[in-house]
């Protein structure tokens, strides 16, 4: 009868569920990130019409650079999401349900509203470390 | 040139292109932002969105992205003028001038607005981004 010095196990789930785990936690540091920079960008002085409320002045954006923030109302909306995707795949969204995020990134149907594009540069812009957040150790 | 401004030309020489949309002051409804007052549909319309420049030791690039827009009276007609435009820009390379030229992809959609209901609506807005890289030597 043979010695039996080793043995072999198959550690192959809790693996992958730590892995899932990870990539979660990978993907909501860097939709984090890239929210936090939309903020930023939507916090920014308008340079288009001005607009006149009882005492409030309010600037608004051009069209091309990100909405400028008027009552901060649309700007608090901004979140992320995380989802598992099939097998290995991490989904991570950043925006909102509000219908105005979609009017402001992509202009409207009848094209009364130009493209104010917000969450596209922001994550162009922290392009670097959100990918370095993705990229972080899974296991 | 500017970028936009070429894109602009690209698709405004292409007659696949223009044999599907209107005229403005007798050239290709293709504008660089918004429509002009005026402008009768279905017309195209290119929206900046994002740009990141860099240096290499040998060259300049820039990472672009622009945002072409169809607008149209009908889903079917944006579907097939942006099938045209496709075929212009994705996967193509357009010199710009003597030391420049933009290698073009197409990184997001092309989508319809969600909100249209295709028999309902008469505003139809599809559109997709296009990521241009420049390379100046």
């Amino acid at each position: 009868m043979a010695n039996k010095d080793f043995d072999f196990k198959w550690h192959g789930k809790s693996i992958l569920v730590k892995m899932k785990i990870n990539a979660l936690a990978n993907m909501k540091r860097a939709t984090l990130i890239a929210v936090t920079e939309a903020k930023r960008l939507s916090s920014q002085k308008g340079t288009g019409k001005i607009y006149h409320r009882r005492r409030v002045v309010h600037q608004a954006s051009s069209p091309g650079s990100p909405f400028a923030s008027d009552t901060g109302s649309l700007r608090s909306r901004i979140t992320n999401k995380v989802e598992q995707g099939i097998g290995l795949t991490t989904k991570g969204y950043i925006g909102g349900k509000d219908k105005r995020f979609y009017w402001l990134e992509f202009g409207t149907s009848d094209g009364h509203i130009a493209p104010r594009p917000t969450l596209r540069p922001a994550i162009a812009n922290k392009k670097a470390e959100i990918v370095k957040e993705l990229g972080k150790d899974l296991i | 040139m500017s970028i936009s401004k070429g894109l602009q030309a690209a698709l405004a020489g292409d007659s696949g292109v223009t044999s599907l949309i209107t005229e403005f002051l007798s050239d290709p409804s293709v504008f660089v932002g918004s429509a002009p007052k005026g402008a009768i549909k279905p017309y195209i319309c290119i929206f900046d969105v994002s740009s990141i420049p860099s240096d290499t030791h040998a060259s300049r690039y820039e990472d672009v992205v622009r945002q072409v827009s169809v607008y149209a009276n009908s889903y079917y007609d944006a579907e097939e003028i942006f099938d045209e435009i496709d075929l212009v820009l994705h996967g193509k390379i357009i010199a710009l001038d003597n030391d420049t030229c933009l290698m073009i992809t197409r990184v997001r959609g092309p989508v319809s607005d969600p909100d249209i209901i295709v028999s309902e609506n008469v505003n139809y807005h599809r559109h997709a981004d296009y990521k241009v890289l420049t390379q100046k030597l």
